[in-house]
This record gives C-alpha cells, sequence and structure tokens, in this order.
C-alpha cells in the first residue's frame, strides 16, 4: 500500500465485501453471527464513503431489526438489552442517520444508568470504566450529555495509580493496579469528547500516560494501536512524533487484503483511527 | 433468551457485608443436604488423577513428565477428531507473574498430544475475561511463540460465533452462550495454574472454564457471571462443559491474594486428570484446605456433579504431603482448614453457613 488514501480505499473494500446477507458484521472473517459492535464500529468506519451508501443501508436495517422490545440493544440480536447500546448510538450519530432510532438508543442508556456507579456491562451490575466511557461519547455524540460532570468525575473516579485506567475498579481494590492502555485510550476519547471543561493538568496527564506507554512498547498491537491513536487525535496531539509512529505503525502492518489479521473490528477500527488522523 | 441473563436488581438491594458473602459463595440455599459428606468423599462415581514431581520449565522435563502422566491416565483410549486446550489466560501477564500456566507447559502438551495421536488439528482457545486484545493476550503470556512454533491456531472464544446451551438444574444461569469451537469439539483439555482465589478460594481447571463464557457477551470482566456468585457459575458450567482431560501446573504456584495479586509458592508437580472436580479436590487437598470449606463444592454435591479422585501418586515418598498454602485475606476462614479437626471443620461449616443465610 502506497499511502493511507490507499489503504483506506482497500479497507472499505474488505468491510464491504465481510458484510453478512443479514446487513451485520461479524468480529472476523471466520464468524457466521452478527455482531452489534462489530457492526457499529464498521459502520462509523464507512461513514462518508459514498461507495458504501449501500452497505450502510444494509447495515441500518440490521440493526432496526435487532433492536429489542425495550429499545435497547445487545451485541448478539435476541439477549437482553446491555453496553452495545452505546456503540449502536455512536454509529447512528456519526452516519447522521436515524436520529429517533439513536434517541429511543439514548432513553434506554439514561434508564439502566446505575447510581453511583454510572454503566455495567450488563443491566443492573456495577459500573466499569469501559461502558462507562462508551456511554459518555453516545451521550456526547447526540448532545445529551449537557455539561454533565457528575459522569466525568466518575470516570476519573476509575483511574489507577498511574494515571491510566483498567477493566477493574480500581478504587474498590486496595492495592495498586496496572492501566492498559486500550483502556486508558477509550477513557480519554470520553474524556476528550465530553467537551467538559477540565484542568489542564488533568488532560496533560492522561495523555503523558499514554505517550509513556508507546515509548515503553506497550502499544504494539492492532486493537490498542487504533484506540492509542484515536486517543491522541481526539487530545489534538494528532500531529506530535509519537502520534506520526503511532499512525506509521498501524498503517504498515495491515495486510494487502485491506484488513488487520481479518479482524473486522480491528479493521473498522483501524479504520476510523486513521481517518481521523487525517483530519488532523 | 432472558435465561442468559439474571434480574441483578435484587443483588444491588444487599447490604454490601451482604453482596461480599453472596459473591464467596456462602449464600447456600441446600438447608437439608448432608455436606459432611465432602469429609470423606465416600459413595461418589471415582475418576483418575495423577500427579508427578516436575522441579522446572525445561520443556524436555515437563515433556517426559506429561508422558508419564498421560500414560498413568491411559488418554490413548481417545479417539479424537480435534483438541482444544483452554489455557486460563485472564491477563496479559508475562510468564514471570505467575499468573498463567507457562508457555513450556503448553508447547510439551502439544508435542506429548502429538506422540500419542499423531498429526491432528489441535487449537488453544481462550476468551480471556480482562483483556480485550487478543494479540497482546498472547504476546505478553508467551503464547505466541508457541503456536508460531508448533503451527497451531489461537481462537479468541471472545469473538466466536456463540450457541445457546440449557443448564439443567440451573443454580445460576438457565441457559449459556458458548463459543462454537468449544461447543463443537469432542476433546476439551482445561490447562490452568495452581492458585489462590479471592472468590472461590482456589482456581484451579473448574474456574477456567469460566474462560469458556466469551466476554463480548458476559463483558470485560465477565461482570454477569461475577455477580451470580463464582462458584455457583463455575459448577453450571462444568455440568455442561465437560473436560475429557485437566491439567494443572503446579510448578510455580500461587498463594494468598490469587488470582493475580498473590505471592509465588515453589510447588513442583504437575497434575492431571480425567474430571475435572476431582482433579481440583486434589489440588485443594494438596494445598491443605479441606473441601468441606470451599462453597464451589457443596454447589457441586447438590448439582450431583462430585467425583471422588483414584489418586495416582508418583512423588517421591517424602513429598506426598500437602503444602500450607496462604489463602486469599477475604476467605480467611481456610486458614489451617485442614488443622482442625472434623468436629471444628463441621462447626466453623456451620457459622459459614449462617452467615450466608442472610443473603
Amino acid at each position: 500500500m502506497k499511502n493511507l488514501n490507499q489503504l483506506i480505499e482497500s479497507v472499505v473494500r474488505f468491510l464491504r465485501e465481510t458484510q453478512h446477507n443479514d446487513g451485520g458484521w461479524g468480529y472476523t472473517t471466520e464468524n457466521r453471527q452478527s455482531f452489534l459492535e462489530p457492526t457499529s464500529w464498521t459502520l462509523r468506519a464507512l461513514a462518508g464513503n459514498s461507495s458504501a451508501s449501500e452497505t450502510i443501508n444494509r447495515g441500518i436495517k440490521f440493526i432496526k431489526i435487532s433492536q429489542n422490545e425495550d429499545r435497547g440493544w445487545s451485541n448478539l440480536p435476541g439477549l437482553p438489552s446491555d453496553i452495545t447500546t452505546s456503540h449502536v448510538i455512536l454509529a447512528l450519530s456519526t452516519l447522521g442517520l436515524e436520529e429517533n432510532l439513536a434517541n429511543e438508543g439514548i432513553r434506554w442508556l439514561l434508564l439502566h444508568e446505575v447510581r453511583k456507579s454510572g454503566w455495567g456491562w450488563c443491566k443492573g451490575s456495577d459500573g466499569f470504566a469501559e461502558p462507562l466511557s462508551y456511554s459518555i461519547l453516545a451521550l456526547a455524540s447526540t448532545n445529551c450529555l449537557s455539561e454533565n460532570e457528575r459522569l466525568i468525575d466518575l470516570l476519573l473516579s476509575y483511574q489507577c495509580h498511574d494515571n491510566g485506567w483498567n477493566c477493574h475498579v480500581p478504587n474498590i481494590h486496595e492495592k495498586f493496579l496496572e492501566s492498559q492502555p486500550a483502556l486508558t485510550a477509550i477513557s480519554v476519547i470520553a474524556l476528550f469528547n465530553s467537551k467538559i471543561n477540565l484542568q489542564n493538568d488533568i488532560l496533560d496527564r492522561v495523555v503523558k500516560r499514554l505517550e509513556e506507554d508507546v515509548r515503553n512498547g506497550n502499544v504494539s498491537t492492532t486493537y490498542t494501536r487504533a484506540l492509542v491513536l484515536l486517543a491522541f487525535c481526539k487530545a489534538g496531539r494528532s500531529s506530535s512524533a509519537v502520534s506520526n509512529n503511532l499512525r506509521q505503525a498501524l498503517f504498515s502492518s495491515a495486510d494487502s487484503n485491506g484488513s488487520w489479521q481479518n479482524n473486522i473490528l480491528w479493521t473498522a477500527m483501524g479504520c476510523v483511527a486513521l481517518d481521523q488522523f487525517m483530519m488532523g | 433468551m432472558d435465561s442468559i441473563s439474571q434480574p441483578f436488581e435484587k443483588l444491588i438491594l444487599l447490604t454490601e457485608k451482604e453482596q461480599a458473602a453472596y459473591r464467596v459463595g456462602l449464600s447456600f440455599p441446600e438447608k437439608n443436604l448432608d455436606l459432611t459428606r465432602l469429609l470423606h468423599l465416600e459413595c461418589f462415581p471415582t475418576a483418575n488423577v495423577a500427579i508427578i514431581d516436575c522441579p522446572s520449565y525445561e520443556a524436555h522435563q515437563i515433556q517426559e513428565k506429561l508422558s508419564v502422566l498421560l500414560d498413568i491416565l491411559n488418554v490413548s483410549q481417545f479417539r479424537p477428531r480435534r483438541i482444544v486446550i483452554k489455557p486460563a489466560l485472564v491477563e496479559a501477564k508475562l510468564p514471570s507473574n505467575n499468573v498463567t500456566p507457562h508457555p513450556n507447559i503448553l508447547y510439551s502438551l502439544v508435542k506429548t498430544l502429538r506422540s500419542i495421536f499423531g498429526e491432528m488439528p489441535i487449537v488453544i482457545a481462550e476468551a480471556s475475561g480482562h483483556e480485550r486484545d487478543s494479540e497482546l493476550l498472547i504476546e505478553r503470556t508467551k503464547i505466541r511463540d508457541v503456536i508460531s512454533d508448533l503451527r497451531i491456531k489461537f481462537i479468541d472464544l471472545n469473538l466466536d460465533d456463540v450457541v445457546i446451551v440449557p443448564v439443567e438444574s440451573p443454580l445460576t444461569f438457565k441457559q449459556f452462550a458458548i463459543p462454537k469451537t468449544v461447543a463443537n469439539s469432542d476433546f476439551i483439555i482445561s490447562l490452568a495454574k495452581m492458585k489462590t482465589h479471592h472468590r472461590t478460594g482456589v482456581t484451579l481447571g473448574m474456574k477456567n472454564l469460566m474462560g469458556c463464557l466469551p466476554s463480548s457477551i458476559y463483558g470485560f470482566p465477565k461482570n454477569k457471571a461475577h455477580w451470580m456468585g463464582i462458584s455457583k457459575t463455575i459448577v453450571d458450567l462444568s455440568s455442561v462443559i465437560k473436560p475429557q482431560l485437566t491439567i494443572i501446573d503446579g510448578i510455580d504456584a500461587m498463594e494468598g491474594d490469587g488470582p493475580i495479586y498473590g505471592t509465588a509458592k515453589k510447588e513442583n508437580i504437575l497434575v492431571a486428570g480425567l474430571d475435572v472436580v476431582a482433579t481440583d479436590i486434589v489440588l485443594t487437598q494438596i494445598m491443605n484446605f479441606s473441601p468441606l470449606l470451599i462453597p464451589k463444592f457443596w454447589y457441586a454435591l447438590a448439582k450431583g456433579i462430585m467425583v471422588n479422585p483414584n489418586l495416582i501418586d508418583e512423588r517421591p515418598v517424602d513429598k506426598k504431603r500437602p503444602d500450607s498454602f496462604l489463602p486469599p485475606p477475604n476467605i480467611s476462614w481456610l486458614y489451617e482448614s485442614n488443622l482442625k479437626s472434623e468436629s471444628e471443620q463441621i462447626y466453623f461449616l456451620g457459622k459459614l453457613l449462617d452467615e450466608g443465610s442472610h443473603c
């Protein structure tokens, strides 16, 4: 692949070709079932691509038929609604389509916030950084966050001692827990997308945490690279040397068929991150 | 499909203390069941479990020891079409962190299986509960070296298609969403590490089956299953997924605040068994914990899946004794549990059940 534009073209081709008959996508090319999480990321990757409009329409049709009676979504259609709802909202708002459907999802999210801990992975259970971050992103994308500093404070309360985040709730463990770069990136994206005025030192510290992770070689895989690059872009650091190196590493690790290891989720995430990078 | 979810709201209404008791499995509802049967394990079906000393992670030595173990268990009697090895890779930690089974065990196991069954499809499969990035997972745990050296495939069960499997007489979920790779396999090997666990007392072959639940459905961590009480969930899972072979890496074990933050304990053993519950019983006893005081065995008894290990101990005579593992701080009742007399253990059991009856 000679340049980013060419890569993105072949990514779009790969994503179009791997769409299932029901309009959804699996996590990898080996799946026969469609899941809402990779479908939502793929639709975000295809947003704004005029050659993919038919593919996008079929994807939206899949989202519509997968909606539960309570107006939320689950990752695998037919299961009880869960935090996948936030991914669907993000996809719909990125596409700028089906506003009513996105609003129904928002209502589901607001109804299922867990007092004091935000959102968990499933209905009624405790909150964690990742589902909370994606819910913040979904609310922000539909202008429903309305300066909700409480949610940002909550996200900050899940922070590890090293200024990053991980999949646990560190403040209930009485021990030092290391952060995970991918989880830190998701949280950083949520912080910057929330448009809540935060003290600069808080934002600086979280971005520095990610930069340190890159320097220490902790960002060496597609999933984590894509999220960390996206976080740098959201934080306005896309022109930094660290971002450029990361972009190059992501770009050069793509396969010739326009995918990253035939993994549809990683491919869609990589595409979203590179797109964002190109937009500066 | 609501049955793969549960009414979590009622659990949130419990006090913090009650929640803690619930999560470690103390809320045992079967008042009339004679749990003291766990003291002598009589009148249960039996299954062979073999144990051998193995002082290092040197691959040739491990392969030699595994060959002995699998020979004792007559593993060659099986005619598998496809073997799924399920290592317990909960987090992306280096082997030196002592959290995941050592890669040389996996390497030697595949070599041993090939020497028994010839060239056949063998895959390594895991649905990590704490790490979404499976590339990072296999890189850090050094499993990547094994799969590239031996040219075998790693399947991220978190991304696999799933089938819905009903649970007979469920303690927790009426159905499980199980990855297709696991559901379609005719030979599953549960490969775990010998460790203590802050929710279940011990984490061995049964607990490893939690890593068959896809986090794409159950969450990272698998919150749905945690909330229902891990002890109960793993017993339900053990009734649905029945590994043909369980292998435990007890060379460098972990005690105290396991399964991730405990301290290393050199134990120098490898254990293999034909039944996952029986294998866990043997390891629990070696850790010097009484099965009577470990809730997962109460539930296994209630569920009718208790199996009495028929132990074939190949260790030198002077090493055939239990060691004393430090229990996790929040499961302090396991302290010296096997040093107590039977009547003291039974008294203690009554106190535990009383504590759990408030949940």
